[in-house]
């Protein structure tokens, strides 16, 4: 082993490590998943899914207005009359909304129903407008707040997701995007009164480093309207609450964060554990930012870096000299160059191989590691391809 | 002392014991049938029991919707074991089927039914599907009782029906309800049934027609 070359090999690999971590927060915070990503995070999340299955939990409750819906005139982009679509009946939601007001009891509501669209208007709509407005602690879904209605503008928070080319399914949950707020972040600060901010490099939560884009972990999920006991799960807006007088359904909303969006029939996404309604996306989202899984823990950092550096130090190994064991295995695979079938050398090309799996798996393992327990991918295939090429040069 | 104290201590045992045993109220919101018999007693909405009173069941369709009077959360009580449509398992992982079509059809032809009760009281049912057009059935059906899973129940008689026939598929009906708001819940109520909900193989009742048929539309 050549010592001055083992030193200079030391600090370049600690280097490349160095821009490696900084390539991969930046990743972490892209708004959707690269490459081989989508298929491998859907397979190891079978593995969070055994040891951690998804239930409902009890201070918050469901409410759907999948099935309490309203015909109006809709025009197609040209405004020439174009039949009838059906939206969220505003009446039954202005009842709601009015009793929920006087109640006064709830935690927190998210009304993860839109109301952006100019044309789509109804006789209630300026008196739901102007009590939603009128209300505490509530956040109402929209795709930009400058287009919400103006009543709406400073309750509303961006309810999307990115995808890349050919995907639809819900991968990765933006606490922001754009510079503008996601409903789990708004949700997020009005709850706990926590400060979140946007930096040329990165995100900050509190004054510590975080991840701005995260795959949340469905910890909550209904699937269905009641349990196998009978017990509702899921009420309806209209046959279970607005139907009732206010002694029957007023303490269902006593101290609890009230979901409010179609649970059950438009609005559903697939996510790396099933097909889950917009607003349980949402509220597992909140639960992450809640719990500072966005905050990534200092040994991810730390087990990135170390994961570069060996395979950097190991990239370079030729140059430093490095004296491998005279182990069987180590000898098999020097003179594995040497087999031929024919013409054809089969045993460069299987050396190749088995290079390039050797520089992929280390980095395979530690993200998938990562993945399952703190929530965030990063492709390994990338940079294990990346290091397998840069060996080829040195 | 000694002897207050154990009687102290079996008195709190007996009373705990007590509320132990002591079930939850539960109060009757919603029944597909006229009544219930819990506790051999006839019970209607409105009506409590306790929670696990012995409920006679007269058919395995029977339903009973109630409020937990102590939770304030509601609850359905069925005579046959609630099946939970779990959409996902750990199964899922590695076997997922997804449709292709739309779940019209089939479904809607099984469970989709318009039921009419004539003046005797006679009920009457007839299948509905997309093929099946309304103007197929008897002019002289009455009432269209549609249930829906919404909630919205909906009385129509021969002259909105036929006012019904002759606008449907057409913008002018939703133009017309919308200058004729006493209509918009029945046109909703209606269109969702046919479109929507292939749900609609309720009970009702000889009450029910005499309440619907005092309303005028």
């Amino acid at each position: 082993m050549n010592r001055k070359r083992f030193l200079y090999s030391l600090g370049i690999s600690a280097v490349v490590s160095l821009i490696l971590l900084v390539v991969c927060y930046a990743y972490m915070n892209m708004p959707y998943t690269y490459g081989y990503g989508d298929s491998t995070i859907n397979q190891i999340s079978f593995l969070k899914d055994m040891f951690r299955p998804s239930k409902p939990v009890d201070d918050v409750i469901a409410v759907n207005v999948s099935y309490d819906r309203d015909l109006i005139p809709f025009n197609d982009p040209q405004g020439i009359p174009a039949g009838a679509i059906d939206i969220t009946d505003r009446a039954k939601l202005l009842e709601f909304m009015t009793r929920l007001k006087r109640w006064d009891n709830y935690k927190y509501i998210l009304c993860d129903i839109r109301f952006d669209d100019a044309q789509l208007v109804t006789p209630y709509d300026s008196a739901l407008f102007a009590c939603i407005a009128s209300m505490r602690d509530i956040v109402v879904a929209t795709e930009d707040p400058d287009v919400a209605p103006e009543p709406l503008r400073e309750k509303s928070a961006v309810a999307q997701y990115r995808v890349r080319m050919a995907g639809d399914d819900f991968m990765k949950y933006n606490f922001m995007t754009d510079g503008r707020e996601g409903i789990a972040l708004k949700m997020w600060k009005e709850l706990t009164g926590g400060t979140y901010e946007e930096h040329w490099w990165g995100y900050t939560c509190d004054g510590k480093i975080c991840v701005n884009s995260i795959i949340p972990d469905i910890r909550f999920a209904l699937y269905d309207i009641y349990s196998p006991e009978g017990d509702k799960l899921i009420y309806q807006l209209g046959t279970d609450i607005t139907d009732y007088p206010d002694e029957y359904v007023e303490d269902l909303f006593d101290g609890r964060i009230v979901l409010i969006g179609d649970w059950l029939k438009d609005d559903l996404h697939m996510t790396v554990r099933s097909s889950q309604p917009g607003v349980s996306i949402i509220y597992n989202a909140f639960l992450c930012i809640i719990n500072n899984e966005h905050i990534l823990p200092v040994w991810v950092y730390m087990l990135l870096f170390l994961t570069f550096f060996i395979e950097a130090m190991f990239m370079m190994k030729d140059y430093w000299k490095f004296q491998a064991p005279d182990w069987k295995i180590v000898r098999w695979f020097r003179n594995l160059s040497n087999v031929h079938i024919g013409q054809f050398n089969v045993g460069k090309l299987l050396k190749n191989v088995l290079s390039f799996i050797s520089y992929s798996t280390p980095l395979v393992l530690v993200c998938e590691f990562i993945y399952l327990t703190c929530g965030v991918f990063v492709n390994a295939i990338i940079i294990g391809t990346l290091f397998y090429v840069a060996s080829l040069f040195i | 002392m000694r002897k207050l104290f154990i009687c102290l201590i079996v008195a709190l045992f007996c009373f705990s014991a007590y509320c132990a045993a002591d079930g939850d109220k539960l109060k009757i919101i919603y029944i597909n049938t006229p009544e219930v018999v819990v506790d051999g007693k006839s019970l209607h909405v409105g009506d409590t029991f306790e929670s696990g009173a012995c409920i006679r069941w007269d058919n395995p369709r029977q339903v009973v919707k109630v409020i937990n009077m102590t939770t304030k959360k509601q609850q359905i009580l069925k005579p046959e074991p609630i099946v939970v449509e779990t959409e996902h398992s750990t199964a899922d992982y590695m076997n997922l089927d997804y449709n292709l079509s739309t779940r019209d059809e089939l479904q809607a032809a099984a469970y989709f039914f318009l039921e009419y009760v004539d003046d005797n009281g006679s009920k009457y049912t007839y299948p509905l599907s997309d093929g099946y057009s309304l103007s197929e059935i008897p002019s002289k059906v009455a009432l269209l009782y549609c249930h829906a899973y919404s909630g919205q129940d909906a009385l129509i008689t021969d002259d909105f029906m036929g006012f019904l026939n002759e606008f449907r598929s057409s913008d002018k009906l939703v133009s017309y309800v919308i200058d004729h708001q006493e209509y918009w819940d029945i046109y909703k109520c209606l269109m969702w049934t046919l479109m929507d909900r292939p749900h609609c193989d309720v009970d009702f009742t000889v009450e029910d027609v005499d309440f619907f048929k005092s309303l005028k539309f």
